[in-house]
């Protein structure tokens, strides 16, 4: 399984690095240094900082982000880790490097409204062991993508060392007919991590583990 | 230009087209009317950023000629005063001692006496930045102890009170150290300038540094515990740094310029405040300390492009009378008691300057307070000085100062904790510039 583990100065994920080395085959982590940034230190302090003192407060920041990527990848201990490091508007280096690196995962510890637009399903962690995971199923209209999800799910399941449930809200008996073969269904939302498509994901739920798929 | 500043550019012009259509309010000429008008629009400039400040200062002077308000030898010969001298005069001073590498010299020495615990290294990151901002700008303080604190900082986890306490008190304490002298920041000599050419109130550099120092002296431990509470340093040990040589010749000849230049400006007040700081620029060159191509360098022309601007409307105001009809419109309102005029007057000031440049902040917020002040009988010495010093605040927001946003580039500290950080530190710095104007200052004959 591969992931990408985007880091931000303002999201660092520390809790998606620890679940990775568990979860993951490969870890790209994204180090992004936030382009607005620079541009923001150029607006606010070229009209008063002498040139030199500009280029030398740009480099340094730069060089201390480079550094801390570099710590970040150390830290994971892994062999498999690569580290991409971009200066770049946050939202288009995530969706540059899904489109390069084609992750299964896209893990990060803070839910990030702008990271649904993207299509790789995104883990979001809060930490903590993961014992059971429900997946909500809100519609079995679309049966094929709700087994490969399924799938999906069992592979990080079994990862984990957790138990899959499935939680179908309607209950009506034919959906629970068609869903029974699939897995062990619950009757309400259980244990540590919340599975949902994207069309079903409740704001609600944002301070628990979610896997929006 | 981008689309989103163009449109900010038209609504600024906007605005100061719709003064020309408003009725002349009663009480108020056509050319204070337009002053008026100029203000605001100087204002949504500063704040909107549709132009770089200096290109926003040199339209402000460019426009009272179109409009008719003031012939252009009289509004450029605004700009013709010693303040922008004096700043002429400071930058490069400045640049000797980062060529020199003086800066270096004095952080190791501060440095290594504050390095027995994490709580006492805050205390001297905030002492080094204030006593280095006396005589350089704070934002140059900033950019030239970043790489030296960041590299004592280098083996701190990002996250970590200890990470956010140093990078924090590195921009606190170069802004509370920014008042103290003219040195320190431009709005401090464009407020003595302000004064001389509006009251005919001459601050020498001693009368400021007087009215000024303790505020920074007594601002430094309230916010040593302000930032040492809210982020309790872990523990620390600094990483040694290299033995310093011994001093070289340059950095001799700059300290006994800067020194020099210091003795001048505190003891021979018939010079004002340039002559002082020009001679010290010379002497530098006559030492062979700095090249023309080092002060080409070295030049932050927007902020004094952005003073001519400033220049223009304080006097632009008080020429047309448009300060003095908005003084007592605003007394009408708020009443005449003058601490609550003075507690309002630094409430907005730190507002504004916590949303745009210190020095814009002062130039729009001095005509407004001097006038009011001049109104209601209050000392119109000290409701500037503490507009002057609550100008150089911003301790809140990104923006508040480039100092913010510099340190908060290397990523020790998240926007959240410098807001919560500077929201008692502002509060706190009003507190005390308030006390100061209302206790002190009395104390020692200001009026």
């Amino acid at each position: 399984m591969r992931c990408l583990i985007p880091i931000h100065q303002e999201n660092y994920a520390n809790n998606s690095l620890k679940r990775a080395t568990q979860l993951c085959d490969e870890i790209t982590i994204l180090y992004i240094l936030d382009k607005k940034l620079i541009e923001k230190v150029q607006s606010e302090a070229s009209y008063i900082l002498p040139s030199y003192a500009l280029d030398n407060v740009e480099e340094f920041i730069i060089n201390i982000h480079r550094q801390e990527a570099e710590k970040i990848k150390k830290s994971v201990g892994k062999e498999s880790v690569e580290l991409r490091f971009v200066v770049g508007e946050y939202y288009e280096s995530v969706e540059r490097e899904t489109l390069r690196a084609s992750p299964d995962l896209l893990m990060c510890d803070s839910y990030l409204r702008g990271l649904l637009s993207i299509g790789t399903p995104i883990w979001i962690d809060r930490g903590g062991k993961i014992k059971e995971c429900t997946l909500v199923i809100n519609s079995l209209k679309r049966i094929k993508k709700l087994k490969k999800s399924v799938d999906f799910l069992n592979r990080i399941c079994e990862r984990l060392g957790a138990e899959l449930y499935l939680y179908y809200p309607q209950g009506d008996e034919e959906g629970i007919a068609a869903l029974s073969p699939l897995g062990t269904l619950t009757s309400e939302l259980r244990g540590e991590l919340i599975a949902v498509f994207r069309e079903g994901f409740n704001t609600l739920w944002k301070g628990r583990n979610i896997l929006i798929l | 230009m981008n689309e989103k500043k163009l449109a900010y550019l038209l609504i600024a012009l906007l605005i100061l087209a719709s003064f020309y259509f408003i009725p002349t309010p009663n009480g108020l000429s056509y050319d204070g009317k337009m002053m008026l008008g100029m203000l605001v629009f100087a204002a949504f400039l500063f704040i909107s950023e549709a132009l770089p400040l200096g290109m926003a200062g040199l339209l402000v002077m460019a426009i009272p000629p179109v409009l008719g308000i003031f012939p252009p030898q009289e509004v450029f010969g605004f700009f013709g005063n010693e303040a922008v001298f004096f700043l002429i005069g400071a930058f490069i001073l400045a640049a000797g001692v980062q060529k020199s590498g003086m800066h270096r010299r004095i952080a190791y020495h501060l440095l290594r006496m504050f390095g027995r615990s994490s709580r006492l290294y805050i205390l001297g990151i905030l002492v080094l930045a204030s006593s280095m901002s006396f005589i350089i700008s704070e934002h140059a303080v900033v950019a030239l102890l970043l790489p030296i604190i960041g590299a004592s900082l280098i083996a701190v986890e990002k996250g970590s009170n200890m990470g956010k306490a140093g990078m924090i008190s590195l921009t606190y304490g170069a802004t509370a150290g920014s008042v103290a002298t003219l040195m320190g920041g431009a709005r401090n000599p464009y407020t003595v300038a302000y004064l001389a050419e509006n009251y005919g109130i001459h601050v020498s550099f001693a009368e400021w540094l007087l009215m000024a120092l303790p505020i920074t002296l007594i601002m430094l431990p309230i916010l040593w515990l302000i930032i040492t509470t809210l982020h309790r340093p872990e523990k620390f040990v600094p990483p040694k740094i290299e033995g310093m040589q011994k001093m070289g010749k340059q950095e001799g000849i700059v300290l006994a310029i800067i020194l020099l230049t210091l003795a001048i400006l505190l003891t021979v007040r018939s010079w004002g405040i340039a002559v002082a700081v020009i001679i010290g620029a010379v002497l530098l060159f006559v030492f062979n300390i700095l090249s023309w191509k080092d002060i080409e360098r070295s030049m932050p022309w927007g902020v004094i492009l952005l003073y001519g601007g400033a220049m223009t409307l304080g006097k632009g105001l008080q020429i047309t009378g448009a300060s003095q009809w908005l003084a007592s419109s605003i007394i009408a309102v708020v009443g005449e008691n003058p601490y609550l005029i003075l507690l309002i007057l630094l409430l907005i000031t730190v507002l504004m300057t916590e949303t745009m440049s210190h020095a814009a902040a002062v130039a729009l917020m001095l005509p407004i307070g001097a006038g009011i002040a001049s109104a209601m009988g209050m000392s119109v010495l000290m409701v500037s000085m503490a507009i002057a010093i609550a100008g150089g605040f911003g301790y809140a927001l990104l923006m508040g100062t480039p100092g913010n946003i510099m340190t908060y580039g290397t990523g020790y500290f998240r926007q959240k904790d410098i807001l919560k950080t500077g929201m008692l530190a502002d509060a706190a710095g009003i507190a005390l510039v308030f006390l100061m104007a209302t206790v002190l200052w009395p104390l020692m004959g200001v009026s």
